[in-house]
This record gives C-alpha cells, structure tokens and sequence, in this order.
C-alpha cells in the first residue's frame, strides 16, 4: 500500500514526502533503521496516530462489548437490588396495615358487643391483605395501585377509623394493568392513565362494617394481573425514548471520553518522554515520566474516592499503572530513556521491576474489581510496550502483560479481558515485525531474531492456551468467550508466524506440532466437565494436523491418501472411545478428501488422460483405495456400529461418504480404463453397486448405480459409437456397447431397494436405455437401407420376449422402435437406390419390414380392450400401406403397372384376410382396390396406341375387373358381420360387396369408353346392359340388374347427347352409321327384355320410402320397362334427327306399328299403348305439318302409309280385342 | 363355391395379372401418368349437355354471313396496310384457302386476310365465312400442306357452327340481341383469338384434316404443324417424386387442363396419328412447298404465282 495511492490532500504538506517514504512498500525498514529511529530520530507522529488509531479500532469492539456486557450485569444487579428494597418496603408497609389493624382491634375489644363482627373483619384483612400484589420496584414509575378500603360494619359503631387509603406498588410487569372497572367496559388504558383500583376499604368502626367476601376478593387481585397480559405492550413514550438517548449521551460523555481522553494523554506522555526530553537526558526523562506517571495514578486514586468523581479516577488510575510501567519498561528498553545499561544483569532487574510494576498494577486495580479500568491498564501497558520496540527483548515486557493479565483473568473470570490481551499481545508482535521484515513479510527475509520471536510467540500461545485450560467457567457465556479467546489464540498464532516465516514450506511442522499440542491439550483428564473446550481443542488440533498434509505435499496425490488414513484412525478412535467427536472428525475428514480428490486429484487424472491412452496408475490405486474406505465406511463400520451412526447428521455424512465413494470409484474407472473400455466399467460398476444396493437396502447406492447408468450412456454416446477399430473382425463398437446393454437389461430389475416406489419405473427406464442404445448401435453400423429392417427385426425380437416374458415396457419400446421404422422407411429406405446382388434394398428391405410388421400385428402383446378394437391392425395397416407405397416406388418405369400391382397386391390381402378370417386385412384390401381403380383414371386409360387393341390399356385393366368380380364373389358367398359393424360404427352404410362389384363394372365400363370409338361407346354400353341382366339372371345377384338398368340409363343419356345430338353435324348424313350404331344399341336393349321378363316381380316396391327410393325400387321391379323406354326413345329421336321431313312420319307410324306387334307378342300394355301413341303422333304431324309443308308426292305417301298403319292396327284390335281386354 | 375352385380362380386371376404386369414391364415406350382421361371425359360431357341447346337456338346462314361481314369489316379496319409483299402472301393463303373451302360442308363466302404481325402466332375465324392468318404463323411454315392444315382448322370452326355459336353463347351471355349486329360489335378481336372448347378443336383438327385431304393435301401437313407447336409449348409431364407429390400434380393438371381452350400439342398430335391410321392415310406424305411469286408494279403486287 502507498500512501501516494490515498486521497492525502488534507495533509499539510511538508508531511507528505516522508509518510511516502515510510509507508512505501519498497522502503522497507531495516533493522538499522529501526535503531535509528530509536537512536533520536522520534517516529513520525502522523505514523503513531495512524497506529494508535489502528490499535484502537481493532480493541474497539472489544472494548464496546465488554462495556454493554458490563452494562447487563450492574443492570440486572441493580434490578435485584430495587427489587429488594420494593420487597422491604412491602414489608413495611404490611406490617404498618398490620399494626394498624391490631390499634383498630383493641379500640374495638372496648365495644365488646361487637366481638363477632371484629373478628369477621379481621379475617378479612387477613385474607385481603396477603392477596395484595408485591410492591412495585420503581416507585416513581409504578401506577397508584388502589387503595384497600376496609368498609366498617354498619352494625358496629364502636369502630370509629378513619377510611385509609394503602396503595401498595405493583410489579414493574404489571404496569399495563386494566382496572376491573375499564375492563367491564372494554376500555385499555395505560397504567399511568387507568383509574385508580378499588379501594380496599378498612372496616370503619364508625360504620358497620360490610363484610368483603373472599372470593370477590381474591378476584380483584388475581384477575388484574391476569389481564395485563392480555393487553400488548405499550409502546415507550417520548419522555422513555429521551432517557434511552440520555443514558447513551451520558455513556459516552461521562465515560468513554474521558477513557480515550487518558489514552491520549498516556500516549503524549510517553512521546514526550521518548521524543521531546532528549536534551535532559536519559535520568530526566525517566524521573519526569515517573513523576508523570505517579501524579496521574495519585490523582486518580484521590478522584476515585469521591462518588462524584469516580467514573473519571478510574481511567486515571489505568492510565497512571500503564504511565509506571512503561517508565520502568524505558529504564531499560528504551534509548531515549535508559538509565541501566546494557546488559544481562540490568535487563534481568527491570524485568523484575516490570514484573513488579504489573503485579502491582493489577493488585490495586483489582480493588476496583473493574475489568474496564484493569483492562484500560493493561492497553496502556501494551500500547508503551508497542512504542518502543526496539529489539526482540523489548517485547518482552509483552509476556510479563500477558501473564499478568492471565492471572488476573483466571482471579476474576473477566475472560472477556483475554481476548483483548490475545490481540494486544499478537498485534504488538505483529507491529514490531512490520517494522522489521517489512510488509511483505519473512519468507526470502530472514532475521536475526527470529527464533527468539518464534520463541515469544509460543510462549504468547502457551500462556492463553494454559489460561484456557486451566480456568473454571461458570456459565455457558463465559464459555462462549473463553473458546472465542481460545480460537483467537490458535490463529493469531498462525497468522504472526505465517507473516514472520522465512521458509514457509518448514509451515508444515509448525501445524503438526501446533496441532498435536492443541490436541493433546484437548485430551487432558481438566477439560472433562469441560465439552465445548474439549470439542474446540480436539477438533483444532485435528485440522491443524490435517493441514500440515497439503502444507507439505501441496497439491500432490498423496494428500487424500493421508488424510482417508487419519479420517479412518479418528473413526476407529471414536468406535473404540465411544466419543461421538473422533468419529465426526473422522465422517468429516473423509468429506474433506472427497472434496481434495474432486478439486485436486481429479483434475489432475484430467489433464493425464489427456495426454495419452495408457492406465494411470497411481491415479488409479488413489481412487479405488478412496472408493474402498468409503463404501466401507458406508457398509462396514456404519453396519457393525450402527447404534454409533444413528443420528441424522451422521447418516446425512454417510451418505455423502457413499457418493464420494461413488465419486472416487467413477474416477478409478476412468484411470483404469481408457477408450474403448470406460463405459463397459461405468456399467460394471453400475452392477456392482446395484448389487450392493439390494443386498443392504441402500437407496442412495441406487441413485449412484443411476448415475454409473448415465455416465456409461454419455460414454457411449460422446467416444464408443465413433470407434472403428475391429476386436477380432468384430467392431468393437458392438462389443462395447452390446455389453452395454446387456448389462442394462440384466440389472433393470434389480436396480432399486426391494418395495421401492420407482422401482418399475427404473426398470423401464433402464431397459429403454438399453434399448435405445441398441438403435442407436445399428444406426451406427448400417446406416443405409437395411436399418428399417434391423430395427424391425429388433422390435420383433422385443415383442417375442415380451410375449414370452410379459415384460411391459418392451412392448412400448417395440412400438417406439417400429414407429421409426416407419419413419425410416417413408423418409429413407423409399428413395433408396443401392442394390444388394443385383436386388433392390428397397424391395429387400420393405419387404422384410413388411413382414415384420404383419407378424407384430399377430404377435405383439396388447391390453385386452385395445385388442378388441384392433389397435395392433396398426401394424398391418402399416405394413399394407408400405407394401403399396413400394409398388409405387418400384412399378415407376412402367407407371400403368401400379395399378394392376395394387390390385393383386388387395386380392391377396382379401385372401389372406379370408383364410385368417381378419376383418381388417379385408378392409385392408378395400383400400388398396380402391385405390387401384382410382390410378386408371390417370395412368391406365388412356395408354397404348392408336389403333392397338390388345395394348397395355387391356392386359392392365381387365386384370383388374376380374380382380374386383373376384373379390366381390368371395364377399357375396358368406355373410360378414366385421363388415357390417364398420358401418354401424361409422354410421355410414359402407356396403362393400356392392363397391366392389360397382368397381369392376365401372372399370369395365372405363375401359369402354376409352378402348372403343366414340361412337360405339353407347353400343358397348347397351351390349353391357344386356350382359349385366344376364348375369343377374345367372347368379340371381340384384347388383347386376340394378347396374344394367343403370348403364341402360348412361345408354340413353349417351345416345342422345352424343350419337343424336352431340356427333358432328355433318358426318350423320349417310344412314349407314348412326342408325347402326343406335340400332345395336337398341336391338342389345330390347334382346335385355329377356332377360328383364324373367328378372322382374323379384324386388318388392317401397312404397313407404320417399319418392325417389320408391322410383328405384318400382324401376328394379320392372326391368323391361327401362329397357324398352330406353332402345325406344332412342330410336323415336334418331329417326327424328336423322330421317328427312316426309319420311319422318312413316317411320313413326311404322315404328308405331312395329311397337304394336311386339307389345302384342309380349303382351305389354305399356309398349302397346306406346305404339298406340306413336300412331296418334304421327297422325298429329300429318295434320299439322305433313299436309301442309310436305310436296305432293311425299305428301300422299306419308297418308297412305299412316293410314295403312291405323287401319291394321284397327284390324289387329278388332282381332285380338277379346285378348287384349284380359290384359287390361 | 369350394374353397378348391376359389383357389384355383384365384390363381388364375393372379397369373393373368402378374402376366399383364410382366408386359407392362417388358413395354418399351414409357406411358407417363397424366389426368388426360379425366380430361377427355369432361370434355365429352360438356360437349354432349351444350350442344342440343345450341342446335334449337341456331340462326340461319345469311344472318350469319351479315354478322361476320359486320365483324371483319370493323377488325380489318384496324390492321395496317399490307405491303407488296404481305399482300402477296395474303393472296397466296386466298387461293389456298379458296381451294379448300370448296370441300367445306356450308357453302359460305370465305374469305381469308393477312395480318401483318410477326408475333402473331396464331390463326382464327368468324361467322358467315372470314379466316384471319397471322404472319407469325406463316413464318412457321415449310409446306404448303401446312398452311392448309391451318386453312381447313378455321375453316371447320366455321363450317361446324362454332363461330357462331360462340356468338350465341357471347350473345346469350351479355343479353345481346343476335337481331341488332351492332352491339356485336363490342366484342374484341381478342375474344375469337382465343380459341374454342377442347372438343371443337378437337374436330376442327379432324375435319379440317379431312378437307386438306380431300383438297388434295397431305394429312402430315398437320402432323408437322403440331410437332412444331409441340416444340414451341412446354408441357408439363408428371415425374413425381412420391405419390403425394403426384397426387398434387395430378390435381393441378386437371385444374388446368380443365380451364385450357385449346388441347395440349401431344393431344392434338395423337389425335392426327389416329385418323391418319383409322383413314389409312399413310401413304400421304408428300407435301408441297411453301410458295409465294409476284409481281411488283409501282410498289404494288400486281400478280401472284
């Protein structure tokens, strides 16, 4: 510290230049220059003040507590001298009521008839009177109790006493009292304020006395106390709160400043004796410091014995003592002011009289049995010893103060004085080697008197410690104090001799010695009724013996070693002395080596591993010696001993024991094992220490199991999965890790303490670990399309052991597992394009995982509800959708394929799903054909060339039909209920039979539409309407009719819309064409009509449903009339569109004719009154258009031929009448 | 049915497919997945349900000539003078154009113009008998076979009523009335520029390729022409990454193909190919060339060869 750095501005500043150089660091005072300090050349006063200064603020708060200290007692002192002189006076004044009573008795033994009512009263007072509360203490604070009123009888006028009013003082507690009178009332009142008591009335002879009843009476006195406890506190008033601050006021003015003014003065004195009385020589200066010193101690005797001026004579006589005896400390030690000379002789005598000085100095300040002013003495006595230093044996006068002040602290029991004089007497020595070594202290800065210094230090240390120990305490405060005292002590100690040490590393002896005599004293047979020293000396000397360990072996391995030895012979100590102390110290020096092994040694096992592969030996036996004592600490000692190990603390330091032991074993394992190799020991250890937890039930072994779990994890994770090397052509990542996991498999059941809580948890956990490390360990080693299929195959193998084990959680983790395989395999193994001998991986792959994935769904175990509703379908499902997204994949060069594969692929899960009779591998098959139909619209269609006709369009799609007839043959033959369920389930009727067969008669009618020429479309399509009613015929199916009636239905819009209306306006001119088209349509519908005959009258009509459902059901009914209105309309339109003007009504009247005929033959009344109705059309147009817009000649072949046409039709009915009315 | 004969249709259908699978496979020509089935479907409908209406609501052929007059006489209003050059050319298309139309099933008075615009690709036609070429288009060209495909298309648009009916529909849509030619003429140039329904240009393609022929050109005349649009227009092939990805382009391609006029190049060339085959017209190759001579007299185009 420089000076230079401080704000020094208010200094004046001729001061400044040498307070730098004093102060500076670099200026460090020699030896010589501390003579030549003494030789003349006063100390700076500035440098004085800032020391004086120092020492008071280091003592101040000594000083402070030891004051308010002695405040407490000559305060609790003068309470239970006032309480006393308050009982005294109750005393007094009993009697006084007493002797008044006896004076009112024997006037009224004159009255005589009164007797009986006398002695009532006296009974009264006698009971009245003790129940009175005790006088109050503070008479000028207490509230005026209330009088006693004693009410004379009224019968008994021979009493003639005066009413008197005894106010007897309460206790200073019960100051905030509340009358009776505010407490029926609800009123609280301080006691100053409250109304006065009742009075206790004494009987007045004059009046006839009214008896009080002793019940009423002990309620007036017992519940008013009572009740002031029921009132808080009232707060200090202004006037208490003016007192506090004027007792403090007067503390400091009457007190301390008068103290700190005779230090002052002391302190001047004795500069002016060092400094300024050079000139009258050495004698002078001593006789005017003795006279000094004698004036002010006289004085202060004389002061002394005047009460007035007794608080100021105290601080003189302290002042005065410490004046004497630093004058015959100068006699000899200081130059300034020696008088003897130099030598052995003349140092032993002002020893002696020093000695002398101080005996004599704390025999008569002990008169004053004041610790303050024997204290105040002993700080002047110090501070001149502090001035004046000059060598080593100046401070010797220190040893003589601090025996006299030990045997005064022993006399008196002011042990608080003890601490003071540590201070003073370390600090003095601490001063006097600033001034010697320098700031930095002795280390590269050795000394000539530093052995006699090392000497006076432990003479220092020697005499408290003797102090310490040999006094008799009475109080646990005094106890408190004295192992404050005793700690001071031990580190001042350490402190002086660490700063004044030249060879720091020789520090180690010091603490081996400091501490075994600090433990050795702690043993002694005195301090047996002593346990807080005995605890306090024990376990300094213990640490300071520890400490010498690292002191000497700075941060070197061997430090922990030596430590777990003295923490296991403090351990064993404590067991065979049954001393809780030695075993704590043993629990706690183990903690202390886990915390070096963690903070030192473990670091050091870093930094070495670091740097190379190899076993780190030493490291190594360290930790695994460590880990042994610890875990036998834990499962040993506090096993054998366990009635030692009982309290809460010590189990809490077991356990800490076991997780240092887990610590240290995690460390041996990773100076043991390097690479590879270290997660395999992690999980080694995991074992292990799983074992022992379930052997001695230890759940904290378990969490460090746990955490071995997860450090074995982070290895494999962070080094195992990156290794390459092979172990004989194996990779060593898969031996690794698979032992791994076997490990964690194996444990998962026996990880935690048997009935533990989290114990299926844990077992989850760790075989999901193990799992998980097993997944990851294949993505490692192929990580290309066959992963799925590893991984699935895993999950199978999951699921097997599970089924045969009924071990949960692997089935969860099977479901994990195949949940990313499918992740796997949308996201990867779909776009992959390696081959495997020439074979798709993709195909390979997915496929295998396909099959998995079927076996899963029939395997993998599941709750029974889950199974019910076909949760582990998820898995055929899966299977089936990654079967079809394969085709997709693999069907890619030829893209009209996918469909025909899709619907083999259906076809054979329909089949599959009959033979197992699954629902779902049928609903399966639902989807896939469905999606197969849909794909033709976009790649099946519309391939091939023009003009191909047995192309791809064909050898795809009819494929498909058949597969869809198939299918829906399969369905029709048995009923299924799954099927039906579905739909009741979905609320939507999903007749699946009917798609299916709806799927392949609208593929077929696609493939129509598009293979054949637009123009026959409409043909193909009545040709198909005819098929249709036939093949319902055949298998008596309603679904075909219902499509034949349908596409009779497209028949009719086609024809119209496209062939009669929508062809090209110019290529229906020649007859050929349309009509042949048209005309095979109609001739495939009308040749349906056989079909339909026999067809029709199976369905009944819904006459309930609504009308559309009633149209259908009616059409359904009567298949022909479709078919017949259909090939009719179609030929009335055609002739309509296509004939010329004239002959458009002959061939209505022909077509009416032929309409005739046939509804004759087939006995229809419909058809008939159709062709009826065509001849009356035709009869119409001729009328209304023929005759008027036709030519001649066109005009009178249209009437002949109508004509001719009505007149057979005549005939006909004319014939057949008797027929046709039976059709009717 | 027994289990048997269930078992050995079902093997029977499996082999069939397989079969057809492995035919699939063996097909060398790589068929490409495309909503065109979808497509010509929806067009077919359309077509059919629109054209009874069209043919109850028809106008007779002078009203219809009088309306193209009044139409072409306000367009070619608009068109700048043509140079000799161009009005050589432009009499070159009249006598092609002239050739074919004589086959035409309407005898209407066709007439064929030149526009003088080289970006102009395009060729179009109105009612009662006008066709308009764009130089553009002629600069295409190689053959006069051609330019005859072209000729006979817009000479079908009108022959088979499907300028007129467009105006029928425009008419029937904005509330025009068909009597009043006036306030046809609101309606741009633009609007016949820009093509028919898929299905008309499907048959003006196939009968304008039948009165090429039967005007003596060759039908691959058309074929090149379509080769060459093929050439200027990118289609769009689905090559899908994945099914949902081909879903997706499937269901753009409808939504466009659907809201396109004129059909896909690709179409139009399968749609030659096929007539050429069912007509038997392959051995129509050869083609004439493309030839316009005149004569230039005080910066006029006296004769045209």
């Amino acid at each position: 510290l420089k000076l230079s750095d401080l704000d020094v501005g208010w200094l004046p500043q001729r001061w400044w230049p040498e307070q730098n150089a004093s102060f500076g660091a670099g200026d460090v005072l020699t030896l010589e220059s501390s003579n030549r300090y003494s030789q003349g050349k006063p100390m700076p006063f500035e440098v004085l003040l800032l020391v004086m200064l120092g020492v008071l603020v280091v003592a101040a708060p000594f000083l402070a507590i030891s004051a308010l200290v002695r405040h407490g007692r000559l305060r609790k002192e003068f309470e239970i001298f006032k309480a006393d002189r308050t009982k005294q006076h109750g005393e007094a004044l009993r009697q006084i009521a007493e002797l008044k009573a006896r004076i009112a008795e024997a006037r009224a033994g004159h009255v005589g008839a009164e007797g009986e009512v006398k002695s009532t009263d006296a009974e009264v007072r006698k009971e009245t009177i003790p129940l009175m509360p005790a006088p109050r203490p503070n008479i000028e604070r207490a509230a005026a109790p209330p009088p006693i009123r004693t009410t004379p009888p009224a019968a008994s006028p021979s009493t003639p006493i005066t009413e008197k009013k005894i106010e007897p003082t309460l206790p200073a507690e019960q100051t905030p009292i509340i009358s009776p009178a505010a407490k029926s009332d609800g009123e609280v009142k301080p006691a100053e304020a409250r109304p006065k008591y009742p009075p206790v009335t004494i009987p007045n002879p004059a009046s006839p006395p009214t008896p009080i009843p002793l019940a009423a009476g002990a309620r007036v006195w017992t519940s008013a106390p009572t009740s002031a406890f029921r009132v808080a506190a009232p707060k200090p008033t202004f006037q208490e709160r003016m007192k506090t601050v004027s007792t403090i006021e007067e503390l400091l003015g009457a007190n301390w400043i008068q103290k700190i003014g005779i230090i002052l003065l002391v302190v001047g004195l004795a500069m002016f004796g060092v400094v300024e009385l050079g000139s009258i020589g050495a004698a002078g200066k001593a006789a005017v410091s003795f006279m000094a010193s004698i004036f002010l101690l006289g004085g202060g005797i004389y002061l002394e014995r005047r009460d007035r001026y007794r608080i100021v004579g105290r601080p003189c006589i302290g002042g005065g003592w410490a004046l004497l005896f630093f004058s015959t400390f100068g006699l000899y030690h200081v130059e300034a002011m020696r008088v003897f000379r130099l030598g052995a002789v003349n140092l032993t005598i002002d020893c002696v009289l020093m000695l002398i000085v101080a005996v004599a100095m704390a025999v008569h300040t002990l008169r004053y049995r004041s610790q303050l002013v024997t204290g105040l003495a002993f700080l002047l006595g110090f501070t001149t010893v502090a001035l004046s230093q000059d060598t080593v044996y100046s401070l010797s006068a220190g040893i003589f103060l601090a025996i006299g002040l030990v045997v005064i602290v022993q006399k008196m029991g002011w042990f608080e004085l003890e601490v003071f004089g540590i201070l003073s007497s370390y600090l003095n020595h601490l001063y006097w080697l600033y001034r010697v070594i320098g700031i930095n202290g002795g280390e590269g800065h050795p000394f000539a008197a530093y052995h006699a210094s090392v000497a006076m230090l432990f003479f220092y240390w020697l005499v408290f410690r003797v102090s310490y120990v040999m006094r008799k305490v009475k109080s646990n405060f005094e106890e408190h104090i004295s192992t404050t005292a005793a700690i001071l002590n031990m580190f001042l100690l350490l402190g002086v001799m660490k700063f004044q040490s030249v060879q720091p590393k020789l520090a180690y002896i010091a603490l081996l010695v400091l501490g075994a005599l600090e433990f050795g004293f702690g043993q002694l047979p005195i301090l047996k009724r002593r346990r807080e020293a005995f605890v306090v000396l024990t376990v300094a000397g213990a640490a300071l013996m520890l400490a010498a360990a690292p002191a000497h072996y700075a941060y070197k391995d061997i430090v922990p070693l030596l430590w777990l030895v003295a923490a296991e012979v403090f351990l064993a100590a404590g067991i065979a002395a049954k001393e809780v102390v030695f075993r704590r110290l043993g629990l706690c020096t183990g903690l202390l080596v886990a915390v070096y092994l963690a903070g030192v040694n473990f670091p050091h096992l870093l930094t070495a591993r670091d740097s190379g592969d190899q076993i780190i030996l030493d490291s190594g036996v360290f930790f695994s010696v460590s880990a042994i004592v610890f875990y036998l600490n834990v499962l040993g000692i506090a096993t054998r001993w366990k009635e030692f190990f009982d309290g809460s603390l010590d189990r809490r330091i077991l356990i800490c024991h076991s997780y240092a032991g887990a610590f240290a074993i995690g460390a041996a394992v990773w100076a043991w094992c390097s690479n590879a190799w270290t997660a395999i020991a992690f999980a080694g250890v995991m074992l292990v220490l799983a074992g022992i937890c379930r052997r001695w039930n230890l759940p904290h072994v378990s969490y460090q199991g746990n955490l071995f779990a997860i450090a074995a994890i982070v290895r494999l994770a962070t080094f195992n999965y990156d290794l390459t090397k092979e172990y004989g052509h194996i990779s060593l990542r898969i031996i690794t890790v698979s032992i791994v996991a076997a490990c964690f498999y194996g444990i998962s059941r026996r990880v935690t303490v048997r009935e533990a809580g989290h114990a299926l948890a844990s077992a989850y956990l760790h075989t999901t670990a193990a799992t998980t490390l097993l997944a990851v360990l294949m993505w490692y080693e192929a990580n290309t399309g066959w992963l799925a299929a590893l991984w699935a195959t895993f999950a199978l193998v999951l699921a097997l052991i599970d089924r045969r084990f009924e071990l949960d959680e692997l089935r969860w983790q099977a479901h994990a597992l195949s949940a990313l395989v499918l992740a796997r395999c949308v996201r990867v193994n779909l776009y992959a394009q390696e081959t495997w001998h020439g074979i798709s991986v993709r195909l390979i792959s997915l496929a295998i995982v396909a099959v998995i994935f079927y076996a899963m769904s029939r395997i993998v175990r599941m709750p029974e509800e889950w199974r019910e509703r076909d949760f582990h379908h998820i898995y055929s499902w899966s299977a089936s959708g990654l079967i079809s997204l394969l085709i997709w994949y693999e069907l890619q060069a030829q893209p009209m394929s996918i469909a025909v594969a899709w619907a083999v692929f259906g076809l054979v899960l329909f089949e599959y799903g009959m033979l197992r009779k699954v629902a779902q591998f049928r609903f399966q098959s639902y989807v896939v054909l469905v999606a197969a139909f849909a794909r033709i619209f976009f790649a099946n269609l519309t391939v091939g060339e023009p003009g191909e006709v047995l192309g791809p369009r064909i050898y795809t799609i009819v494929p498909m039909i058949l597969i869809f007839y198939f299918v829906y043959a399969q369905l029709s033959m048995e009923e299924f209920p799954e099927e039906r369920k579905i739909g009741a389930a979905s609320g939507i009727s999903l007749p699946f039979k009917s798609i299916l067969a709806y799927l392949g008669t609208a593929t077929l009618t696609a493939l129509l539409y598009f293979q054949i020429s637009q123009e026959w479309v409409v043909t193909s399509y009545a040709a198909l309407s005819f098929a249709l009613m036939g093949v319902s015929l055949a298998l008596n199916r309603r679904i075909f009719l219902h499509q034949a009636l349908l596409l009779s239905v497209g028949v009719l819009a086609r024809g119209m819309a496209h062939n009669i209306f929508g062809a090209s306006y110019f290529t229906g001119g020649d007859w050929l064409r349309p009509y042949l088209i048209l005309g095979c349509a109609e001739t495939s519908l009308l040749a349906s009509l056989f079909f339909a005959y026999r067809l029709r009258n199976q369905q009944e009509v819904r006459w309930d449903a609504n009308l559309f459902q009633t149209a259908l059901s009616y059409v359904a009914r009567r298949p022909e009339q479709m078919q017949f209105f259909v090939a009719f309309l179609l030929l009335t339109f055609m002739l309509a569109k296509k004939m010329p003007g004239g002959l458009l009504t002959i061939s209505w009247g022909v077509e009416g004719v032929l309409i005739f005929l046939f509804a004759l033959a087939l006995q229809e009344r419909s058809f008939r009154l159709t062709g009826l109705g065509m001849l009356l059309l035709c009869v119409g147009k001729v009328l209304a258009m023929d005759v008027w817009g036709l030519q001649t000649r066109d005009r009178y072949l249209t009437l002949i031929l109508v004509g001719s046409a009505l007149i057979g039709v005549s005939v006909l009915y004319n014939r057949y009448r008797e027929s046709i009315r039976q059709y009717l | 049915m027994k289990r048997s004969v269930v078992f050995v249709v079902f093997f029977l259908i499996l082999g069939t497919a397989l079969a057809g699978i492995f035919w699939s496979a063996r097909r060398t020509k790589t068929t490409h997945v495309s909503s065109n089935a979808i497509l010509q479907m929806t067009a077919d409908t359309q077509r059919d349900i629109t054209r009874a209406p069209m043919q109850m609501t028809r106008i007779s052929d002078p009203r219809e000539i009088a309306i193209g007059n009044d139409l072409a006489q306000r367009y070619t209003s608009q068109i700048q003078e043509l140079t000799p050059e161009e009005a050589a050319t432009e009499a070159y298309v009249q006598r092609v154009g002239g050739a074919l139309s004589l086959r035409a099933h309407r005898q209407l008075p066709y007439r064929f113009h030149l526009i003088a615009d080289r970006n102009l690709i395009n060729a179009f036609s109105l009612p009662g008998g006008h066709v308009f070429v764009g130089e553009g288009m002629l600069n295409l060209m190689e053959t006069e076979d051609e330019l005859a495909s072209v000729l006979g298309h817009e000479i079908e648009h009108i022959d088979h009523y499907h300028c007129v009916e467009r105006v029928q529909l425009e008419a029937k849509l904005k509330g025009l009335n068909l009597e009043i030619v006036g306030e046809l003429l609101q309606i741009p140039m633009e609007f016949w520029e820009a093509g028919y329904q898929k299905d008309e240009e499907f048959e003006a393609d196939r009968e304008g390729m039948r009165l090429e022929v039967s005007a003596g050109y060759s039908p691959f005349g058309a074929v090149k022409m379509f080769e060459r649009f093929a050439g200027l227009c990118n289609e769009e092939t689905i090559t899908a990454a994945d099914p949902a990805d081909e879903l997706s382009q499937l269901a753009e391609q409808s939504l466009t193909g659907y809201f396109r006029s004129h059909p896909l190049p690709s179409e139009r060339l399968a749609q030659a190919r096929t007539l050429i085959a069912q007509e038997h017209w392959e051995d129509r190759k050869a083609q004439r060339s493309f030839h316009v001579e005149y004569e230039v007299h005080n910066g006029k185009a006296v004769k045209s060869h």
